[in-house]
């Protein structure tokens, strides 16, 4: 037990060592998560709520941010918005990897024609542009948060899915499965309670760094129009929208968007630093 | 009296790191005549291979740092050359060859085209010419169809046989000292002898000098001349390989070769290791480094300040160690 | 060699096969008729119902695929539902837009990116290494539409130097076609130049650590000798197939850079074409999609068996 808090805590030293960008990073996000959870509080508007006479207001003290083309307080959205990108992450990242992690498995146990099949299809969905393949789902799928994250899921997970499988390859190398099963323990049994927590700290580091890359397409889809659907204020809508404005309410797609870079920014270079936390010898290959 | 060939005066190689200074290498006095094979003895992480990186300039500037001494090579100090200056040194003056010759080699090149870049750097010659002596370099190490083996790449080849690429190599610009860092270590029983007996037979018939660092005591005694012993970054002992062998007062030096198998020895003689381990370089104390794990300690060890080699046997056989220093 | 590239276009093919299957499936799984969606509400059922019959949704799935494949290989794409014109030609209309976008984007990106990730390796730890590794890391998290939209506001709207929207072809007017192209290409090469730097980078070390290198510098092979020679060629393989997956990120980029600037390519067909169930466009488009990305890597794995000999003569 004193092992693995040693462990810890040299993780963590080694995380806040790397020095002022990775603290701001890290405040960054923690910034994210407060506002997410207290956006009604920080604000006396709601994100849908229309101020017809006020359309495109200028940053004031009634409107710190100004309004958009419906009144609405930029503001307000932004920090609705940040729940959405919040939710996106975690949710798209976590489906990601239960789902890849499973279907790696699979293919790693059965790893005959099962196994094959299986990675001759993450061959064919990486064959495609991920922001293609989360497009045509969507069409498929529908809008709304749940929607956008399975679409977003299925689209990370072919990283899960080829790690685990490796894992497991070549772990039935490995002479201790052969004396497993001697002993009578079954193979899954062995899959779920020795593979899958060595490989924890690579699903860890692979996690922290699909929550930027989930923020990112979803972004990139409420830009195109597709998922989220108004009036849910998303990052990526709110720059759409406010596209048409640009020349006269610059800040109404600049500030979306740059909301956006900071907080993927942010998610990158914390997932570097706990990478090189959990362990260094990844750096270069995730 | 033989002509000096190498002189190394006082070395020292530090390393800057977080947990400190690390003192690879803290005053280290040696020297090589011309035709000599001179061996440097030592356990891993002694210095002895950051020694040779010192004299080439091959440390790795960052984190190290030669912080003294001089090396004397042909009326110059080697370590008051520039970079540039020092390259035309390399490989052509100054050959050395390394432990992993499976690795020594890059994988996307053939033998010949590495062959003919060194040879072309140091020689003014055209690539035709580069090429046959590139040729007659493989000839003398020892690999059949040279030619033919110009044009293959280093995965084709055998771990000896890149071994002998690299010799090559060192042999091709007709360099007057090669050092050789471990060049056995990395490869089978005998194939080791091999390289061995080339390295012998290329070093008598073109008069060169040979430095071998090796922590193999047994692989030595029969090619070497004379012997240094080091720890911890100093050395501790140092003289013919006769007197060393016959006669060793360090109890460092016992040490080792009572750890040694003899073949003529008896099957039931126990092989007695060295008690403890290596000091940590960054830990170093003002006193002997080797008394933590010396049979023979006294209390004067841990007080008086660093022994200094001293002259105590023929042949300029040379100890650093307190008790024996008391003995005259 | 030759059952190294055999067993790699059989695979291709498998690959194309299981995203043509894919995309098909998916068009066919979408709520709603297609007929009804492209007549309108109003539209009788006996319209409606021809067609459908047209279009071959009467008949089993199967022969829906195999009708559809089949016309695929002889060129006969199908007709769009919303343009009402054979998708073919609408794609061979619309993709040298996309193209005259997308390959200098990839040429400057690739260029750059390695040009900065070498630069970052030899002089590690120095202020341009900090300094550019630094921007690497703001700029692949940049959002394509981000950028393009306030460069759009810096360049076209604030300075005035380059027109906010809009295409010109290359063969008509070289000069107009830069200005034009200008901005969609920066945008989408800003996060392309980031990654392969870093990749760049991060591969340049590792191959500087090796032990190869230390021999050739104990030797005394001139500085730029090892770093171009030596260390370049190393490096360089792993960059190939990072190159490959930038088209397909080129491909993605291009959905958004032609929606902002308002292209008339690929990437914005696929937008209307999604939004309108045009299902024979997204099929092809998906299908043309996946066969380039495969295609290109199809060539890596070529190309890598040409640069490292020890692949070309040892597989297969």
């Amino acid at each position: 037990m004193k092992k693995k808090n040693d462990r810890l805590n040299q993780a963590i030293r080694v995380f806040f060592s790397r020095g002022i960008i990775v603290k701001i990073s890290f405040a960054i996000i923690v910034l994210l998560i407060l506002v997410a959870i207290f956006a009604p509080v920080l604000t006396q508007y709601t994100e849908t709520e229309q101020h017809l006479n006020d359309k495109l207001a200028k940053p004031s003290k009634t409107y710190l941010l100004g309004t958009d083309n419906l009144g609405r307080d930029l503001l307000t959205r932004l920090l609705y918005g940040a729940r959405i990108s919040l939710e996106a992450s975690v949710l798209s990242s976590l489906i990601a990897a239960c789902v890849g992690i499973m279907f790696g498995l699979v293919a790693g146990y059965y790893s005959g024609w099962i196994g094959s099949v299986i990675m001759r299809l993450t061959d064919a969905q990486l064959s495609m542009p991920p922001l293609v393949l989360c497009m045509v789902l969507a069409a498929l799928l529908g809008g709304g948060v749940v929607g956008v994250c399975i679409v977003i899921g299925i689209t990370i997970m072919p990283g899960y899915i080829r790690m685990i499988y490796g894992q497991v390859l070549a772990l039935r190398e490995n002479d201790f499965i052969v004396a497993s099963k001697l002993v009578g323990q079954s193979s899954w049994k062995i899959l779920l309670f020795h593979l899958l927590p060595n490989c924890f700290p690579t699903i860890i580091v692979m996690f922290t760094m699909n929550l930027g890359t989930a923020i990112m397409l979803e972004s990139s889809l409420s830009f195109l129009g597709i998922g989220i659907k108004a009036p849910t204020p998303a990052w990526g809508s709110m720059v759409s929208e406010g596209y048409n404005y640009l020349v006269m309410r610059p800040y109404l797609s600049i500030i979306p968007g740059l909301c956006v870079m900071l907080v993927v920014i942010a998610f990158n270079i914390v997932g570097d630093a706990v990478r090189d936390a959990i362990d260094p010898r990844l750096r270069g290959k995730l | 009296m033989s002509e000096r060939l190498l002189e190394v005066k006082h070395l020292r190689t530090s390393f800057f790191t977080y947990s400190g200074e690390v003192k690879a290498v803290n005053d280290v006095s040696f020297h090589v005549d011309k035709g000599e094979i001179v061996a440097i003895v030592g356990e891993s992480g002694c210095g002895k291979s950051v020694t040779q990186m010192s004299i080439m300039q091959l440390v790795q500037t960052p984190p190290g740092k030669i912080v003294g001494g001089e090396v004397w090579f042909e009326g110059h100090d080697l370590l008051k050359l520039s970079q540039k200056e020092m390259r035309k040194i390399r490989g052509s003056q100054i050959a050395m060859i390394f432990q992993e010759p499976m690795t020594s080699l890059n994988p996307v090149y053939t033998i010949g085209s590495q062959i003919t870049e060194v040879i072309r750097t140091h020689t003014k010659c055209t690539r035709k010419e580069a090429w046959q002596k590139g040729v007659e370099a493989l000839e003398t190490v020892g690999i059949p169809e040279p030619a033919l083996r110009m044009k293959n790449y280093p995965f084709e080849m055998s771990g000896g046989m890149r071994q002998r690429v690299l010799i090559a190599v060192a042999v091709a610009c007709k360099s007057k000292l090669i050092i050789a860092d471990e060049p056995t270590t990395a490869l089978d029983v005998t194939t080791q002898a091999q390289v061995m007996e080339l390295l012998l037979k290329i070093v008598k018939e073109q008069v060169k000098s040979l430095i071998i660092v090796t922590h193999n005591l047994g692989l030595v005694t029969r090619y070497a001349d004379r012997i240094y012993v080091m720890y911890a970054g100093r050395i501790f002992e140092s003289g013919t390989t006769k007197e060393i062998i016959t006669n060793p007062k360090h109890p460092y030096t016992k040490g080792l070769l009572l750890s040694v198998p003899k073949l003529d020895g008896n099957k039931e003689d126990e092989l007695i290791p060295i008690e403890g381990a290596p000091p940590s370089l960054a830990n170093l104390s003002n006193h002997c480094a080797f008394a933590p794990r010396c049979p023979y300690k006294t209390g004067k060890c841990d007080e008086a300040p660093i022994p200094e080699l001293r002259l105590v046997g023929a042949d300029d056989h040379c100890v650093a160690c307190h008790l024996l220093s008391n003995e005259e | 060699m030759v059952r190294f590239i055999i067993r790699r276009i059989l695979i291709s093919f498998l690959i194309v096969f299981l995203v043509s299957v894919f995309s098909f499936s998916l068009m066919h799984l979408l709520p709603g008729d297609p007929a009804r969606i492209a007549l309108g509400q109003d539209a009788s059922q006996e319209d409606v119902d021809a067609l459908r019959a047209k279009m071959n949704l009467d008949k089993p799935i199967i022969t829906q695929y195999y009708l559809w494949i089949s016309g695929m290989l002889r060129g006969d794409f199908g007709d769009s539902i919303v343009y009402n014109r054979p998708v073919r030609d609408i794609i061979v209309q619309r993709l040298p837009k996309t193209v005259s976008i997308g390959v200098p984007a990839l040429i400057i990106s690739v260029v750059l990116g390695i040009v900065f990730g070498v630069v970052c390796a030899v002089k590690r730890g120095k202020a341009i290494d900090q300094i550019l590794t630094f921007i690497t890391t703001l700029g692949i998290g940049t959002p394509q539409f981000w950028i393009g939209i306030l460069g759009i506001y810096l360049f076209a709207i604030k300075l005035r130097w380059l027109p906010i929207q809009g295409y010109v072809a290359p063969s008509e007017n070289f000069f107009e076609y830069s200005k034009h192209a200008a901005l969609p290409v920066f945008a989408l090469s800003i996060s392309m130049i980031a990654s392969i730097a870093r990749q760049t980078r991060s591969n340049m070390l590792d191959v500087i650590n090796q032990d190869f290198i230390r021999t050739a510098k104990a030797n005394g092979v001139v500085n730029s000798s090892i770093i171009f020679k030596h260390a370049l060629r190393n490096t360089l393989i792993p960059i190939i197939t990072i190159v490959a997956m930038q088209v397909r990120n080129v491909i993605g980029g291009s959905l958004i850079v032609e929606n902002i600037f308002n292209i008339a390519g690929i990437g914005a067909l696929l937008n209307v074409a999604v939004n309108n169930r045009d299902y024979l466009i997204v099929q092809s488009c998906v299908l043309i999609i996946s066969l380039v990305t495969v295609v290109c890597n199809f060539a890596v794995d070529i190309l890598y068996g040409v640069i490292n000999p020890q692949i070309r003569m040892t597989r297969g």
